[in-house]
C-alpha cells in the first residue's frame, strides 16, 4: 500500500513537471499560504511539493485537481463553436453521457478519470461535468500520444547533405467544453514546429463525435473581437498590448506592423496608425491576425500571450497557464466577440 | 489525417481518382474544421485454423467502438490438422472461399482502403492471393503467428500492399516452426521473422494466440492501422537469441525424419520380415 | 447567364441559399470594380456567413466548378508576400525561388494558402 501511495505520488508530480510551468504550481502555493518559490522543477519536487505532502499542507487530491486543470489551460490552440442552447442540454445529459461511454468501451469513466494514461491512439481519459443547481458545462479530456520529430544533427555524405531527426514521443492532452449555453471550445494542445491544426482539430472532432456531434455545430468567428479590439486599442490599453497586427485588403495586399521587441506596445506607434490607415481608406479591408498580450492585473496572475491567428474561430495560448487566467482571457475575447 | 510534409501530402492526394473527391480533399485542410473527405477504412480479420475463432467478434466489436475503421470478419470454416498438413487438395478451396469474399467487399466498396490482419494459417492464404496476382490489393497488412515461407517475395508484390507489412512474432509461438517442419509449404516467419526491408518484424514474449485480445489489439495494432505508426513492442529491444537446441529443434524438418522412419518401417514389415 | 449557375448552386444548397445569395452579392459587386478580387476561406466564411466550415467548402468547390469563382494554392514568402500561384498542391515544387528575398526556399506546407479569385 505505501508503495502505491508513493508510486501515485511520484506519478503525479511527473505528470505535473510535463503538463504545467513552475509559474503555475508557484501561483498554487501562494494561493494556500505555503512558500512558493523554486529555480527549477527539482527544487519545486523536492523542497516544496514533496515536504507539503508528507506534512499533509497538501493533498494528492488537490495535487490532483492542479494537474487536472493544468494541463487543460495555455499551451493551447483553442477553437470556438456554437450551437442551439437546448442541442448542448440534450448532448451534456448524464445518463446519455453514461452509456454512450459504456457502448464505446469507456464505462470505467463513468467512476473517474484514466490519470496518468499515455495510449497509444488518442483515447478519452475523462469525462465531468461542473454543476451548480444543473450541470453548466460538460468536459471531455482526451490524452494522445505525439510524435515529435527532433532535429538531431547534419551530415554530408558522399555529396549528399543529410539532416537526421529523431521521433520521440510525448503526451498531449485535448479538450472539449461544452456550456450549457451553446458554446464550445475545443482546446488542442499545442505544437512546437507547425500552425497547421486541421489533422489535429478534425481527428479530435471524430472521436468525440458520439457525445459532440459536429454536424450540430458551427464555428464561431472572433473577426468582430480582432476589428473591435483593435480598434478600441487606446481604451483598452490597460488590459492589453499589441505586438504585430495585420491588415488585408480583397487584392491581397497586405500591411503587417509589428514591434521590434515584443516586449512594446504597438498601439502608439505610426506603423500602428499606418493599419488604421487602410482599414479607413478601404472598407473592404479586415484585421487578419495579431499578436496581443494581456496585462498582469488583480483579476490575471501572469501577463497572458494570446494569437488572434490562423482560422476565423481559432486563438492560441502558447504558454501554459492557470485555469482561472484561461477563463478570463476567453471571457474577454468573447465579450469583445459580441 | 497529419503530414510531415509537402511530399506526404502530395502522394496522399494522388491517391484519388475522383476529381470531384480530389478538389475537396485538397481544400479541405484550408477549411480547418471542414474534416478533410474519409476514405472508408475496411479492415479484414482473417482467422487461423481448427478454431471458431471468437476473438474475431470480440476484436471486431472493440474496433467498430472506438474507431471508425469498419472491420469485417471473414473466414473459411474450421481446417482441421490433417487437412492444414497435407499440402495439396485441401488449402486452395480455403484460399479460394477467401479470395471471393474478398472479391465482393471490393465489390461493394469501391473506393474503399481495405487492409487485413490475419492469423496462423490466414497469414498463408494472404500471402497466396497477392502472389497469385490478380485485383486484390490491400492497404495495411498485418500478419501475426504467420507460417509464410520467410522467402516469400514481397517485392514482387510491393504495389499490392502499402508497405511496410507489420509481422507480430511470439517468442514462444512453437506452431510456425511446427508447420514448416511437418508439412510442406508453410514457413516459420512467426517465430523468426522475414528480416526484409518491406516488413517489420516486431518481438513479443507471447504464444502462438496471445496476440488476439482487445488489449494487444488497442496498443498494438490500432495505431499501424489507423496512421500506419509501428508501436515498438518493449520486448524488441531485449529479447534473447534462441538456445542452439530450440533452435536446431525449430529448424529441423521433422516431416523427413517421419518419411524415413515410415519408409524404413513399411520396408521392414514388406521386404525384411517377410 | 452566371444567374442560372447561381440558381443552380441554390438548388444544391437550398439550407444555405442566403450564403449563396450573398457569395452572388460578392461577385457582382467584385466584378463591377476594377482588379482581381481574392479571398482566403477565412474570408469568405466571415463574408458568406454559411452555417459551418463543412458547407462553406462544398459551396465553394461547387462555385469553382460551374466557374463562377477560380482557386489557387499560394506559396508565400517568410515576407509575407506571395512567391508562386498553383491551380493545385500537386503542382508545387519541393523547392520554389523567393523573388521576394532573392533565393531558393524549400516549400513546407505552413507556406502554403488557398485563395479564391472573382473572375473578371
Amino acid at each position: 500500500m505505501p508503495d502505491d501511495h508513493n508510486n501515485r505520488n511520484e506519478t503525479v508530480l511527473d505528470l505535473l513537471a510535463e503538463a504545467t510551468s513552475l509559474d503555475v504550481v508557484s501561483d498554487f502555493l501562494r494561493k494556500k499560504g505555503l512558500r512558493h518559490s523554486a529555480g527549477s522543477w527539482k527544487d519545486m519536487r523536492e523542497k516544496r511539493l514533496v515536504p507539503y505532502l508528507d506534512s499533509f499542507q497538501i493533498s494528492l487530491d488537490e495535487l490532483v485537481n492542479l494537474l487536472s486543470s493544468a494541463e487543460e489551460s495555455g499551451d493551447q490552440h483553442i477553437f470556438l463553436f456554437h450551437c442551439r442552447p437546448e442541442d448542448a442540454v440534450a448532448m451534456m445529459d448524464r445518463a446519455q453521457t453514461q452509456g454512450q461511454l459504456r457502448a464505446a468501451g469507456l464505462g470505467h469513466l463513468v467512476d473517474g478519470p484514466d490519470m496518468g494514461r499515455v495510449p497509444s491512439t488518442p483515447t478519452i481519459v475523462e469525462v465531468r461535468w461542473e454543476a451548480a443547481d444543473v450541470d453548466l458545462n460538460m468536459v471531455i479530456k482526451v490524452a494522445e500520444v505525439r510524435t515529435k520529430r527532433v532535429l538531431e544533427r547534419e551530415r554530408t555524405l558522399n555529396g549528399k547533405f543529410i539532416r537526421i531527426y529523431s521521433d520521440k514521443q510525448v503526451r498531449a492532452i485535448n479538450v472539449a467544453k461544452l456550456h450549457r449555453a451553446g458554446f464550445l471550445e475545443l482546446r488542442i494542445q499545442s505544437h512546437d514546429n507547425t500552425n497547421k491544426y486541421d489533422g489535429d482539430l478534425n481527428r479530435f472532432i471524430r472521436l468525440i463525435n458520439t457525445f459532440f456531434p459536429i454536424a450540430r455545430f458551427g464555428e464561431t468567428s472572433l473577426s468582430t473581437a480582432k476589428d473591435a479590439m483593435w480598434a478600441r486599442r487606446d481604451e483598452l490599453r490597460e488590459l492589453i498590448r499589441y505586438t504585430d497586427a495585420s491588415v488585408v485588403d480583397e487584392q491581397g495586399n497586405r500591411i503587417k506592423a509589428a514591434t521590434g521587441s515584443d516586449k512594446s506596445n504597438l498601439s502608439d506607434s505610426a506603423a500602428g496608425k499606418s493599419v488604421d490607415y487602410v482599414l479607413r481608406e478601404d472598407v473592404n479591408a479586415y484585421c487578419s491576425d495579431s499578436n496581443i498580450w494581456f496585462y498582469k492585473s488583480d483579476k490575471l496572475s501572469s501577463e497572458v500571450h494570446v494569437l488572434l491567428n490562423g482560422a476565423s474561430n481559432e486563438f492560441a495560448i502558447p504558454r501554459k497557464c492557470s485555469a482561472a487566467d484561461y477563463e478570463y482571457v476567453l471571457n474577454q475575447i468573447r465579450h469583445f466577440n459580441r | 489525417m497529419q503530414f510531415n510534409s509537402l511530399q506526404e501530402r502530395q502522394s496522399y492526394l494522388r491517391s484519388f481518382s475522383d476529381p470531384a473527391e480530389y478538389r475537396i480533399a485538397e481544400a479541405a485542410p484550408y477549411f480547418f474544421s471542414a474534416g478533410l473527405p474519409q476514405r472508408q477504412h475496411i479492415v479484414v480479420l482473417l482467422h487461423g485454423m481448427n478454431t471458431d475463432a471468437e476473438w474475431q467478434e470480440a476484436i471486431a466489436d472493440a474496433i467498430r467502438n472506438s474507431t471508425n475503421i469498419e472491420p469485417l470478419v471473414v473466414g473459411y470454416g474450421n481446417f482441421h490438422p490433417l487437412k492444414f498438413a497435407v499440402p495439396f487438395f485441401f488449402r486452395q478451396g480455403r484460399i479460394n472461399k477467401v479470395l471471393t469474399d474478398l472479391r465482393g467487399i471490393r465489390l461493394r466498396h469501391p473506393d474503399a482502403d481495405i487492409s487485413v490482419v490475419a492469423h496462423s494459417f490466414g497469414t498463408y492464404i494472404v500471402a497466396k492471393i497477392l502472389a497469385a496476382g490478380g485485383e486484390v490489393k490491400f492497404h495495411r497488412v498485418l500478419l501475426c503467428g504467420a507460417i509464410v515461407d520467410t522467402d516469400f517475395d514481397w517485392s514482387a508484390v510491393s504495389g499490392r500492399f502499402s508497405a511496410p507489412v507489420l509481422n507480430d512474432i511470439g517468442r514462444r509461438d512453437i506452431w510456425p516452426s511446427m508447420a514448416k517442419s511437418w508439412s510442406w509449404g508453410y514457413g516459420n516467419s512467426g517465430c523468426i521473422g522475414f528480416q526484409n526491408s518491406l516488413v517489420r518484424d516486431r518481438h513479443f514474449t507471447l504464444a502462438h494466440s496471445g496476440f488476439l485480445n482487445v488489449r494487444h489489439m488497442q496498443r498494438y495494432w490500432l495505431p499501424y492501422l489507423l496512421d500506419g505508426k509501428v508501436v515498438a513492442s518493449r520486448y524488441s529491444a531485449r529479447r534473447r537469441p534462441m538456445g542452439t537446441i530450440e533452435r536446431v529443434f525449430r529448424a529441423f524438418s521433422w516431416k523427413y525424419l517421419a518419411l524415413l522412419v515410415g519408409g524404413v518401417w513399411w520396408a521392414a514389415k514388406h521386404w525384411f520380415l517377410r | 447567364m452566371y444567374s442560372t449557375k447561381f440558381d443552380t448552386l441554390i438548388d444544391e444548397f437550398p439550407e444555405e441559399s442566403a450564403a449563396v445569395g450573398r457569395l452572388l452579392e460578392l461577385v457582382r459587386d467584385g466584378e463591377s470594380r476594377p482588379g482581381i478580387k481574392e479571398y482566403p476561406p477565412n474570408r469568405l466564411y466571415d463574408v458568406l456567413r454559411p452555417s459551418n466550415f463543412r458547407v462553406l467548402v462544398q459551396i465553394l468547390s461547387s462555385a469553382v466548378d460551374k466557374g463562377l469563382l477560380r482557386r489557387s494554392f499560394r506559396v508565400l514568402s517568410s515576407t509575407g508576400g506571395g512567391i508562386g500561384d498553383f491551380d493545385s498542391i500537386v503542382d508545387i515544387p519541393l523547392e520554389l525561388y523567393d523573388s521576394r528575398m532573392g533565393r531558393n526556399v524549400e516549400v513546407s506546407q505552413d507556406a502554403i494558402e488557398l485563395i479564391f479569385f472573382i473572375k473578371q
